[in-house]
């Protein structure tokens, strides 16, 4: 077969352009022109055209109902698609590794004495919201507050059918990307949260941004509401709601009916602190003054420098065993020890940003086999007693009214030093699970608020008890009397429980019985900021920081919070948590106590043996001097004398 | 590399002392007598011993105390890094460091007590072969040198003078210092349980 020049190039040119289209159906999602970097260091103007969700263009001159939709606005030049796996939208899903335990989002139902700690993630300890029968529009209405939108609030599927019409005028809660990436200062993050709050969904970004403002309640339109003809809902019932609506700021659009976002290189740790903030709840409470800002925000850098991404979105969470098994150096520059630790990881890149290596002088390497960078450094002192800790999202910190209450239920301890799965001791915020919940095959399933609520109410008086402060309590002959009407009203005939404190409250021929649970225990998430310098870390005033009689890193207490008035005020040192024996613990922390006396002991020792080895070795040598010397000397044939 | 070469010199110094022994035909009965003799002469009829002054009780509970305590020592540093290839934490380290401070004393006293028998004498050198009086008077010297060397490491990890690489560093010097500190009282112990049977017979 002969095949000519022509022949060879096309066969060459359809065998590319093949290779191009397997490789743009291999990533679902072609690039576009925001996606690809030109090298550029100077930040790209972000004036651009909105579009709603049906995606139409937003013009100045429209009477326009409809708000702006991320997906379709930022999705002219950035692939949403590929957006949307990223960390913060990717819970549900199961396919992706859910990596170590977070946050996850509390469920606080004091008045059916419930604690619930819920995740889509799969993390141990935490309950999927679906098992405890909740849909994903009652999880946005609990926390999508300090949601970044995207996953659960947009993904037809994971949606439930008995919400559909509420969906249908709620819209979805798409990505809001001006969360992270609008550093505009009229951009309110409160505003937002408050238009989730309303089930405002489709407009909570608008509504948030400073090109529109929002008013009304989508979660109180009928179910027949049309979002396309709000004003047929005047004929419906306009007394007291009135239905979503944006308004556009027509002075923000120019002549081309573009609109100028602010959308730095960088995002604004600002931005981020309305999901990420912590406060504890004690005597600097109120005082912010009194506070020390995070010491590598403080030095100028931001959180992005450290939880970084890509166009995936795939932040790095930084933790040791996050980058394990991956070679990108990014993530092994992004833990404590790869960006300050010299050749600790071959994929690191050590003293980035001026990162100091520290010489931590007079600490024996062993505190770095058993502890967590995060033990010294980061977090508060810990005190007697372990402290209340208040977050954004457990608290929804940061919103319009919120409850400044400092104990406001859940409560979070922090510190609570535990032994992580990779054997090291790490900080950690920790809460007290308590449920009601159905005993099948060993395991223990919460039931839901509506499964709980009125048996309950029929033996407490739910009105009476308040959203802070102390922890309500029951006595047994209550949980008895409450189990009891449980296991009557369920006809499957399962067994019923309750669970608080770490233990497991059972019926036993009519009276309760109480154990300890493995799957029982309190749910706790390492936590890493705020760092504190060198000078004010644990081991800077010397060993006596931990290892003391009475050093609250070893014996500080841990309350059990627990719905039992049988279990009240009951404290756990914080040797339990890492697994320690406290015995041990405070006889080591004894020899401490002698340490000076040690010190002087061997250096006196060394002094007087030292003397007597150089007095009596130096005795010696001049002796085999003295004898070489005669020995030379007789060689010679002269006298010895 | 530490793990295999202390199995390596300990192995080897052991089966030199043993074959050694054997070759000089003495039992373990034998070793066992002299010393178990010398100790409850020390501990116990040392004391009720009119005729013996204080300094050769103290003298003889010193040395040993101090052979005890090193021991102890041997046995809690060796026995985790050695045996089980692990740091000496927990337990270990607690009864290893409290065991430490106890040997510097009774070391010392022995220390000032024994040297004066160890000097060296115009009359002992040169000699054409290694007596075994020499052999022992220079394991001792060696063996306080080795001492010095492990504890000069450690006083200096008490103090913050050095960072975690420094710190290592002296870790491995105490390890090694005291590797070799341990074959060297295994040959000590050859050459002191020659000079007894010659002393006896």
């Amino acid at each position: 077969m002969k095949l000519s020049f022509a022949g060879i190039f096309n066969v060459f040119a359809v065998a590319t352009f093949s290779m191009l289209i397997s490789f743009e159906s291999a990533s679902s999602q072609p690039l576009k022109i925001g996606d690809i970097r030109d090298g550029s260091k100077t930040p790209p103007l972000h004036i651009i055209n909105l579009y709603d969700s049906d995606s139409l263009q937003i013009l100045r001159n429209d009477n326009t109902l409809l708000p702006f939709s991320t997906r379709f606005s930022c999705g002219v030049c950035h692939s949403y698609d590929i957006v949307r796996k990223g960390l913060h939208f990717n819970a549900h899903d199961r396919s992706i590794a859910p990596g170590r335990a977070g946050e996850p989002d509390i469920y606080v139902d004091w008045q059916n004495y419930t604690l619930l700690p819920l995740s889509y993630r799969n993390w141990t300890g935490a309950f999927n919201p679906r098992g405890v029968a909740l849909t994903t529009m009652d999880y946005l209405n609990l926390f999508g507050t300090h949601m970044a939108g995207g996953g659960i609030g947009e993904i037809d599927s994971l949606q439930s059918p008995e919400d559909y019409s509420r969906w249908e005028i709620s819209g979805k809660l798409e990505i809001n990307c001006l969360a992270c990436h609008d550093a505009d200062p009229q951009y309110d993050p409160a505003e937002y949260s408050s238009q989730v709050q309303k089930q405002n969904y489709r407009w909570a970004p608008s509504g948030a941004s400073a090109i529109a403002g929002v008013k009304g309640y989508a979660k109180k339109m009928p179910d027949n509401f049309d979002k396309y003809n709000p004003l047929t809902y005047a004929d419906i019932d306009r007394r007291s709601f009135s239905p979503p609506l944006a308004t556009y700021d027509l002075s923000k659009f120019d002549s081309n009916n573009k609109v100028f976002f602010n959308i730095p290189r960088k995002v604004q740790p600002e931005l981020c602190y309305f999901c990420h903030s912590s406060v504890y709840a004690d005597e600097s409470y109120l005082n912010q003054w009194t506070e020390d800002e995070d010491i590598h925000v403080a030095k100028g850098l931001t959180c992005t420098d450290c939880h970084s991404n890509g166009l995936d979105h795939n932040m790095i969470r930084g933790y040791r065993s996050e980058h394990a098994g991956k070679d990108e150096s990014m993530l092994g520059s992004s833990t404590c020890e790869g960006c300050h630790m010299v050749g600790k990881s071959n994929a690191a890149k050590f003293g980035r940003l001026g990162a100091p290596v520290p010489s931590h002088k007079g600490i024996p390497s062993i505190h770095f086999v058993k502890l967590e960078c995060t033990v010294c450094h980061s977090g508060k002192e810990p005190k007697e007693r372990a402290n209340l800790i208040k977050t954004s999202r457990a608290h929804r910190l940061g919103l319009h009214k919120t409850n400044t209450e400092p104990e406001l239920f859940p409560h979070i301890q922090s510190p609570v030093y535990v032994r992580n799965k990779d054997g090291m001791i790490e900080p950690h915020n920790l809460i007290w699970p308590s449920y009601w919940g159905r005993k099948r095959g060993g395991e223990v399933f919460p039931l839901g608020t509506h499964e709980v609520e009125n048996i309950l109410a029929a033996h407490v008086t739910p009105d009476t008890l308040r959203g802070y402060r102390k922890w309500h309590q029951l006595d047994d002959s209550t949980i008895a009397a409450v189990l009891r009407s449980f296991t009557t009203a369920d006809s499957s005939g399962g067994e019923h429980v309750f669970v608080t404190g770490g233990k497991i409250f059972e019926l036993d021929g009519g009276r309760i019985r109480v154990t300890e649970y493995d799957a029982m225990k309190s749910y706790s998430w390492a936590f890493a900021h705020a760092v504190r310098p060198a000078s004010r870390s644990l081991g800077a005033k010397g060993c006596g920081d931990c290892h003391s009689f009475y050093s609250n890193f070893f014996f500080g207490d841990v309350y059990i919070e627990s719905s039992a008035k049988s279990e009240r005020d009951t404290l756990r040192s914080m040797t339990d948590f890492m697994g320690l024996n406290s015995m041990y613990q405070k006889a080591f922390s004894l020899t401490f106590f002698f340490r000076s006396w040690l010190k002087a002991i061997m250096i006196a020792s060394l002094v007087i043996i030292s003397l007597v080895f150089v007095l009596y070795t130096s005795k010696g040598i001049l002796l085999l001097t003295a004898r070489a010397s005669s020995i030379s000397r007789k060689n010679a044939g002269q006298s010895d004398v | 590399m530490y793990r295999f070469l202390s199995f390596l010199l300990l192995i080897a110094a052991f089966v030199y002392f043993f074959l050694s022994l054997r070759k000089n035909r003495i039992g373990s009965k034998e070793i066992r007598g002299m010393f178990a003799g010398g100790l409850a002469k020390s501990l116990a009829g040392g004391w009720t011993n009119k005729d013996g002054s204080l300094y050769f009780k103290l003298k003889l509970i010193s040395y040993y105390i101090t052979v005890f305590l090193f021991l102890v020592l041997f046995i809690t540093g060796m026995f985790p890094a050695v045996a089980l290839g692990v740091r000496m934490t927990g337990l270990f380290l607690m009864i290893h460091v409290e065991s430490a401070l106890l040997f510097t004393i009774s070391f010392t006293v022995t220390l000032v007590f024994w040297a004066h028998r160890h000097q060296f004498t115009d009359a002992e050198m040169p000699h054409n072969r290694l007596t075994t009086d020499m052999a022992l008077k220079l394991l001792f010297w060696l063996i306080t040198l080795l001492i010095i060397i492990a504890m000069l490491s450690i006083i200096l990890m008490l103090f913050p003078l050095f960072g975690t690489d420094g710190m290592e560093n002296l870790v491995d010097i105490h390890r090694y210092s005291v590797l070799f500190l341990s074959v060297t009282v295994i040959f000590h112990s050859y050459y002191l349980i020659l000079h007894n049977r010659k002393r006896s017979q």
